[in-house]
């Protein structure tokens, strides 16, 4: 999975400022550890050179190693030790002689040799300087300075994981900055999408950014633009279809309206005529409503009686309306819109579904839905939701004509109510069309 | 159907008027013709019409000063007749003092039943059950008038007739859609912007101040109710 830019670059300046931190600490470390051990083993050889020349000096004058230990002054924790003829002489016990480094005695000098050794994990430095008569030897811990560089290391990690932690934060914020144009950006397309034109992108005046908003700006205009163009296009092809298809649709009705009059022949042929300038009427008619629904057009939400607006659109296709049965809820909804919704259903129903075998309404407590059953063959599962689009044509039986448009409608004028509009199969083998509803408030 | 009814067809397409007419004739009226607005308001000066269509895009004077014009002077019902299919040109031309409208192409039988909708019931004299009253409106059914505090409001016989169905039911709401289909003889579900603007005329006729409504209320989503 590809991680977001925001990560990405966090993690980046993260990594960075770990190795900026990381690699400060290491140096830093480095050189606080060895200037402080090597402070300690200056201090403690001059400390201990000093010492042995006490120590031989009251040796001389004939002290015993004892006593001559005994007359060194023990600053802070350090152990002295004299070998004497083969026998330790020391004041503390606690680094018997025994454990020191065995070659510390063969490296011993004049200047003093160190070592540092450790006994059960506690490290010491041990100092040895040949006396005239025997060694001297001096043990330091160092157990308080391990202590201070382990201290010392631990915060220099712990600084290091902040400064990783900061670099994250400054990255994410910077890309946050970077990215806020890009997302007024992405917010304006999407405003553009949802029908809103005229949105624009402010100019900041960034001169990294503007043209990015006025290359924006130009292309919604142009959008614009050309959606204004088109529709004032479509709006003038639907004037000019209108007007001959009133006078020849008028014209065809007074013809069919005198028909009794005519001879048989041509009673026919205005039949045909009728029926098909009919049906050019209902075509262009829905191809305006499509192509314009819900563009300046709102509904208009009013309580309306379901079961009594299905009757009537039942009866006015010639149909008996006890066809409707079911709940008589009333709701909140467009009845002009419902209309055409339940029509266009019972029409799909009557001209490409083998006749309408019932309409049900069905409230339930948030919705209401109105089953619309046909008598066809019903609709392969497959293409169901392909029968919402315009001109969509199915391919099982009674649905071999063109569907047009009537369901395409159905489905914009359910969503603009709020609602949605499927098929299934009905319980009597046909198709059962599904028109949802939110059931808003009922009653004043 | 009596043929004192007379029906003014104001449009430019010859062919569509010829089918206006037409149907008009058939359906008993006598037909006064115009091709332009000011062939139609010359025309109404000599002949009494009792219902104006008017096509909203004509040649010269359009169809929505003619509106204005003609509702200056006359209570007549006007229906337009329209190949807009911008409703912004249906509601100015509602606003401008038209009645209702139809977009062409327009079923013919439709368009007629609604005219004698409009002109039948304007002359019911004899079925109006009681006198209507509310507050200081007055309605007269046998004469379509309306009083206010005794004095005559110019009022079209549509104005009435919505207005005889709201005090009728005074108290209780009336829908658009039930308006739509006892006043304006419409079969199916129609505008209800028709109505809405409808009541805004009556309101500027009938209440104190229009912009706030004490005898015919507005219940918003569900219609409109007269005061009880």
């Amino acid at each position: 999975m590809k991680l977001r830019l925001r990560t990405r670059v966090a993690l980046g300046f993260a990594a960075l400022s770990l190795l900026v931190a990381g690699t400060v600490s290491v140096a830093t470390y480095a050189f606080a550890s060895w200037y402080l051990v090597d402070q300690r083993e200056t201090t403690a050889l001059t400390r201990a050179a000093l010492d042995s020349r006490a120590a031989g000096a009251y040796l001389e004058a004939g002290s015993t190693p004892s006593v001559a230990l005994d007359q060194i002054p023990t600053v802070g924790t350090s152990q002295p030790m004299i070998l004497q003829d083969g026998t330790w002489y020391t004041s503390a016990v606690t680094v018997p002689p025994d454990q020191l480094p065995p070659d510390l005695l063969e490296i011993a000098n004049p200047d003093g040799a160190r070592q540092r050794f450790a006994i059960a994990g506690d490290p010491f430095l041990a100092v040895a300087i040949p006396m005239t008569s025997g060694m001297y030897v001096e043990v330091f811990p160092l157990r308080d300075l391990d202590r201070t560089l382990t201290w010392g290391g631990w915060t220099l990690v712990a600084l290091s994981a902040i400064a990783a932690l900061l670099g994250a934060l400054i990255g994410a914020t910077a890309v946050g900055r970077i990215l806020r144009p890009v997302q007024r950006l992405g917010d304006g397309a999407r405003r553009i999408t949802g029908g809103e034109l005229s949105t624009r992108i402010d100019l900041t005046g960034d001169p990294d950014l503007d043209p990015i908003a006025s290359s924006f700006n130009e292309m919604a205009g142009a959008v614009q633009t050309r959606i204004a163009r088109e529709r004032r296009f479509s709006a003038n092809v639907s004037h000019e279809l209108r007007s001959p298809l009133t006078s020849v649709l008028g014209t065809a009705e007074l013809l069919e309206g005198g028909r009794d009059h005519l001879p048989e022949r041509e009673a026919g042929l205005v039949t045909v005529l009728v029926e098909q300038v009919r049906r050019m009427s209902h075509m262009l008619l829905d191809l305006l409503e499509i192509s314009r629904i819900g563009a300046d057009d709102p509904p208009q939400f009013e309580s309306a009686d379901l079961a009594t607006l299905c009757r009537d659109v039942v009866s006015s296709r010639g149909l008996d309306p006890d066809l409707v049965l079911g709940d008589r809820p009333v709701v909140r909804t467009d009845a002009r819109r419902l209309e055409r919704i339940v029509g266009n259903l019972v029409d799909n129903a009557l001209h490409h579904g083998g006749g309408l075998v019932q309409v049900v309404v069905q409230r339930d407590p948030d919705l209401v839905r109105i089953f619309v059953d046909d008598a066809g063959p019903g609709i392969d599962e497959s293409l169901r939701e392909r029968l919402f689009e315009p001109f969509a044509r199915g391919e099982t039986g009674g649905h071999t004509n063109g569907a047009g448009l009537g369901l395409a409608i159905v489905r914009e004028q359910a969503l603009i109510l709020g609602g949605d509009v499927t098929v299934e199969a009905s319980p009597f083998d046909g198709a059962r069309f599904v028109a949802t509803l939110p059931a808003g408030q009922a009653g004043p | 159907m009596g043929t004192s009814r007379s029906a003014m067809v104001v449009e430019d397409d010859d062919a569509i008027r010829l089918v206006l007419r037409t149907n008009l004739e058939d359906e008993g009226y006598r037909v006064v013709e115009a091709v332009t607005a000011e062939q139609a308001l010359v025309e109404m000066i000599d002949e009494r019409v009792d219902v104006v269509l008017v096509d909203l895009r004509l040649p010269g004077i359009q169809g929505l000063d003619l509106i204005r014009s003609l509702r200056a002077t006359s209570q007549v019902p006007i229906i337009i007749v329209t190949a807009q299919t911008d409703s912004h040109d249906v509601v100015a031309g509602l606003e401008a003092g038209a009645d209702d409208y139809v977009t062409k192409p327009f079923v013919s039988k439709e368009l007629m039943a609604r005219i004698r909708t409009l002109l039948r019931r304007a002359s019911v004299t004899d079925d109006e059950p009681q006198q209507l009253v509310c507050g200081p409106i007055e309605l007269r059914p046998d004469t379509a008038e309306v009083l206010r505090n005794g004095e005559p409001l110019p009022v079209s016989r549509i104005e009435f007739f919505v207005l005889a169905e709201l005090i009728g039911a005074r108290g209780k709401v009336l829908t658009r859609d039930h308006l739509l289909r006892k006043v304006w003889g419409y079969g199916t579900a129609g505008d209800g912007r028709v109505v809405d603007n409808l009541v805004y005329r009556l309101r500027s006729k009938i209440e104190d101040d229009p912009a706030a409504p004490e005898l015919l209320m507005t219940v918003r989503g569900f219609g409109y109710r007269m005061k009880a």
